[in-house]
C-alpha cells in the first residue's frame, strides 16, 4: 500500500503541469471566440481569431471559403496539439514524451505567435495602403474629390474617420479591439514556454 | 510504433491540416483563387443592395401641409418609405424657402425623427411663410405677365392659401441635414438650390 502510494507521488512528480494546464487550455481556446474586432459605424463587423470568423457589412452576414475549410482544421489541429501536451506532460520517461510535448506545445506557441504576426503586418498595410488609396483619388481628375482623415488605430484604439465629398461630411466612428480570448492565448503561450523548460528548471 | 514513424505522423497531421484547406477550398471554387478567398456574389449583393437602396432615397412624400394665412406658421407632414435594413435618425433638417429669389421663409424638423428600417415613418416640417413676400412675388409675376389677370382672379376666389401659392412649391437652399445611419454620422449642406419639396 505504501509501495503504491510512493509509486503514485513519484508518478505526480513526474507530470509537467504547465504543460497539462497547456493542454486544458488548448481544449477551451478553439471555442472562445474572436481574438481581434474592428467595426467601422455599423457598417462593417468584422472578428478574427485562427479558428473564428465573423464578417458583416451593413448587417449582411459574409462567409469566405477558405476560411470556412481552414478554421474546422486549425481547431482539430489545436485539440489534436492539445490531447498530446497533455500525454506528453503525463508520459515522463516514456519514449514518445518529449515528441508529443513539442508538437503540442509547438501548436500552443506558433499559432497565436504567427496570427499576431499577421495581425501586425495587415494593420501595417492598411494603415500605409489606405492614405495612398486617397492620394491617389485626388491625383486623379476624374474621380469624386474627397477629403480624408482615416485616423486609422493599428491594432486597439478608437477613431473618428472623416470623409468629406462636396456638400457631405460623413464621420465613422473605427474601433479596434483585442478580446479577453486573445490575453487568454497569450497565457496559454506563456504557459508553453514555461513547460517546454519545466524539465530543466525542476 | 517507433519515435520515427510517430514523428512522420505527427508531421503528417500537421501537413494536412494545415495544407489540407487550402487544397479543399480551392478545389471547391473551381481551382479560382479570386471566389476562394472572397466573399460569394449573392452576399455581396446582399450587401450592396442596402448601398443601392440608400442611393434611392429620397421616397418622402407630403401628405398634409397646414398654412396660417394669419402669422405665416407652416406645418408639413411627411411621409417615409424606408428601403433601409437600417434606421435613420435624423436629426436636424433646416432649410430656407425661397420664391423668385427672394427668402420667403423657412423651415426645420419639428423634433429628432427616428425613420424606422423597412417601415412608413411621417414626420412633421414646421417654419414659417412670409405671406406678404409671396403676395408680392405674385403681383410682380401679374405684371410680368407670367401670371394671366384670369388665373389672379381664380386664385383670389379660391382663397389666400392659393394667393400664397402652395408651400410645397418653394424653393430650398440652404439646406442643412444631419442624420445618423449605420452607425455613421452624416451631415449635408447644400448652399445651392434643391429644387422644391415635391422633388
Amino acid at each position: 500500500m505504501s509501495e503504491d502510494s510512493a509509486n503514485d507521488g513519484n508518478r505526480m512528480n513526474g507530470v509537467n503541469w504547465p504543460g497539462v494546464l497547456v493542454g486544458v487550455l488548448m481544449f477551451f481556446i478553439p471555442f472562445s471566440g474572436a481574438w481581434w474586432r474592428v467595426s467601422v459605424g455599423d457598417v462593417l463587423d468584422f472578428a478574427v481569431s485562427p479558428f473564428y470568423y465573423e464578417i458583416n457589412v451593413m448587417g449582411s452576414p459574409m462567409t469566405i471559403s477558405l476560411l470556412e475549410y481552414a478554421i474546422p482544421a486549425m481547431q482539430l489541429l489545436f485539440l489534436i496539439g492539445g490531447v498530446a501536451v497533455i500525454v506528453g506532460s503525463v508520459s515522463k520517461g516514456m519514449w514518445w514524451e518529449e515528441q508529443m510535448k513539442r508538437f503540442g506545445l509547438r501548436k500552443a506557441v506558433w499559432i497565436p505567435v504567427s496570427f499576431t504576426v499577421m495581425l501586425f503586418i495587415g494593420a501595417l498595410l492598411l494603415n500605409s495602403i489606405f492614405p495612398q488609396m486617397v492620394q491617389m483619388n485626388e491625383m486623379d481628375p476624374e474621380a469624386e474629390q474627397m477629403d480624408v482623415d482615416p485616423d486609422l488605430p493599428y491594432v486597439v484604439g478608437s477613431s473618428n474617420s472623416v470623409v468629406e465629398m462636396d456638400s457631405m461630411t460623413v464621420s465613422a466612428p473605427v474601433e479596434k479591439s483585442l478580446t479577453g480570448s486573445f490575453w487568454l492565448a497569450f497565457i496559454t503561450v506563456f504557459l508553453a514556454v514555461l513547460a517546454a523548460k519545466y524539465d530543466v528548471l525542476r | 510504433m517507433s519515435k520515427r514513424v510517430l514523428g512522420m505522423v505527427l508531421s503528417l497531421i500537421t501537413v494536412l491540416l494545415v495544407a489540407g484547406p487550402f487544397v479543399m477550398a480551392f478545389a471547391s471554387n473551381d481551382w479560382d483563387i479570386e471566389s476562394m478567398v472572397s466573399p460569394p456574389q449573392e452576399e455581396m449583393e446582399d450587401a450592396l443592395g442596402q448601398f443601392e437602396a440608400m442611393e434611392e432615397l429620397g421616397g418622402f412624400e407630403p401628405v398634409e401641409e397646414d398654412v396660417d394665412d394669419e402669422t405665416g406658421e407652416v406645418k408639413i407632414t411627411f411621409e417615409f418609405d424606408s428601403p433601409l435594413g437600417d434606421d435613420i435618425t435624423v436629426r436636424k433638417f433646416s432649410a430656407d424657402l425661397y420664391l423668385d429669389d427672394e427668402k420667403s421663409g423657412s423651415l426645420e424638423l419639428a423634433e429628432k425623427t427616428v425613420l424606422s428600417a423597412g417601415e412608413r415613418t411621417e414626420f412633421d416640417l414646421v417654419g414659417f411663410i412670409d405671406t406678404e413676400t409671396m403676395e408680392d412675388a405674385v403681383v410682380q409675376n401679374v405684371h410680368e405677365d407670367e401670371i394671366s389677370d384670369e388665373e389672379l382672379i381664380e386664385m383670389v376666389e379660391e382663397d389666400q392659401e392659393d394667393l400664397t401659392r402652395d408651400v410645397l412649391d418653394l424653393d430650398l437652399r440652404d439646406t442643412l441635414v444631419d442624420l445618423e445611419i449605420f452607425g455613421l454620422e452624416v451631415e449635408i449642406r447644400e448652399f445651392e438650390e434643391m429644387g422644391d419639396l415635391d422633388e
